[in-house]
C-alpha cells in the first residue's frame, strides 16, 4: 500500500476545499472592512451588567419580546440600554447637553436627547454601539452582539 | 509557517505588527488588509453552530467591529488569529443565547449540529477535491471542527486550538492525526489513498 498524499498535503487540499465550499460572504466582508476608524479615539465604556449574559440561564424566558438590558460606565458617566427587537430606549447620566449617537455597522445617526438624559431609537437587525459625545470627553460603548 | 492564500499584493503581505498601529492611525487600507487576512480564520471557526445565515454573518462582523474598537489595546499583533477566532466563537455564543438556542454559561459550550451536505453545483473541477469534500462532509461534526480549526490561514496553534476546544493542548496532534486518518478512510476517499 502506498499513500498518495501525506498528512501535509493531505490538509492542504482540506484547506482548500473548506475555503471552496464554505466562502467568506462578501457583503459580510465588506460590512467588515467599512468599519468607522475615525472613533477609535473616544473612551471605551466598561460593560458592568448585560441581563442576557448575568442573569442565569433559568431565570429567561422564552418571549421574544423579551427586553435586554445593559448598563455601562465611564468616568462617572453611565449610560444605560434597553434594546428590544425593533428599537431600544436609553439614558445616559449625569445628563447634560450630550450628544448620543447610534452607531451600526458603518452608520452612525444621532439621537434627540430630553432634559434626563433619555433618548429612543428605532434599531435595524445585526451589531450596534452608542456614542456619547460632551464637554466630558467621547466615549463608546462596545459593540453590542444582538 | 507561511499563509498559505495570503493576498499577494505589498499591503497583503505586511506584518501584523505594522498593520495594526497603521489601522490605529486611520489607514483604511491597513484595516481592510487585516480584515481581509484575518476573515478565513473568523468565519471558519464559527462553521458548524446552531446559526442562520445571517446570524453567521453578524458574529463575522461584530468580530472585526470588536476587533476595531479593541485595537489599540492588542499587546501581540502575533496572536491576532487566535483573539479573533475566540473573539468570532464568543459572538456566536451571545448570539445563540440571545436567540434562546442556548441556556449555559460557560462560552466553551458551543454545541455543534449537523451540517446540509454541501453542494456539488460547479465548484469542484478535480476529482481529488470533491473526494476529499465528501470525506469531510462524511466525519462527525466533532472531526469536522477539529480540522476546520487546524487548516485555519494564518493558522492557530495547538494550544490555541487546544483552548477554543477546552481540550489538553496534547490532544489536539493526536485528535487531527485521529481525524485525518478516518478522512482517508472515509468511502470517497479510499480510491485517492490505496495503492494501484
Amino acid at each position: 500500500m502506498e499513500e498518495r498524499f501525506d498528512d501535509d498535503q493531505l490538509l492542504a487540499v482540506l484547506t482548500h476545499v473548506i475555503d471552496e465550499t464554505d466562502p467568506v460572504p462578501a457583503d459580510a466582508l465588506a460590512t467588515a472592512m467599512a468599519a468607522d476608524l475615525s472613533g477609535l479615539d473616544a473612551e471605551l465604556a466598561e460593560l458592568v451588567f448585560d441581563s442576557l449574559l448575568d442573569q442565569g440561564g433559568t431565570t429567561m424566558r422564552d418571549d421574544p419580546g423579551d427586553v435586554r438590558s445593559l448598563t455601562f460606565t465611564s468616568g462617572d458617566r453611565t449610560i444605560e440600554v434597553d434594546l428590544a427587537d425593533g428599537g431600544l430606549v436609553g439614558r445616559v447620566s449625569p445628563a447634560e447637553d450630550t450628544p448620543v449617537e447610534l452607531e451600526q455597522g458603518a452608520t452612525r445617526v444621532p439621537l434627540p436627547v430630553d432634559d434626563l438624559g433619555r433618548f429612543r431609537a428605532v434599531v435595524q437587525p445585526g451589531p450596534l454601539r452608542l456614542r456619547v459625545g460632551g464637554a466630558a470627553g467621547a466615549v463608546a460603548t462596545p459593540w453590542i452582539t444582538r | 509557517m507561511p499563509a498559505v492564500g495570503a493576498a499577494s499584493d505589498e499591503v497583503g503581505q505586511t506584518r501584523f505588527e505594522e498593520l495594526v498601529p497603521r489601522a490605529i492611525a486611520g489607514d483604511r487600507q491597513a484595516w481592510e488588509a487585516l480584515v481581509g487576512r484575518l476573515q478565513r480564520v473568523a468565519w471558519h471557526s464559527i462553521a458548524g453552530f446552531d446559526l442562520g445565515d445571517e446570524d453567521r454573518k453578524d458574529a463575522f462582523a461584530a468580530t472585526f467591529f470588536r476587533l476595531n474598537e479593541r485595537l489599540a489595546t492588542i499587546r501581540e499583533p502575533a496572536k491576532l488569529p487566535g483573539w479573533v477566532a475566540t473573539t468570532a466563537r464568543n459572538e456566536v455564543h451571545t448570539l445563540l443565547r440571545a436567540r434562546r438556542r442556548l441556556r449555559a454559561t460557560d462560552p466553551h459550550d458551543l454545541p455543534l449540529v449537523p451540517q446540509p451536505a454541501l453542494s456539488d453545483e460547479g465548484l469542484m473541477n478535480d476529482e481529488l477535491h470533491g473526494a476529499v469534500r465528501r470525506g469531510f462532509a462524511s466525519l462527525s461534526a466533532r472531526c469536522q471542527e477539529l480540522l476546520r480549526l487546524v487548516t485555519l490561514d494564518p493558522p492557530l496553534s495547538y494550544a490555541e486550538v487546544g483552548d477554543l476546544l477546552d481540550m489538553p493542548h496534547g490532544s489536539i496532534g493526536p485528535t487531527r492525526q485521529r481525524c485525518l486518518d478516518q478522512l482517508r478512510g472515509t468511502a470517497a476517499l479510499r480510491p485517492f489513498i490505496a495503492g494501484r
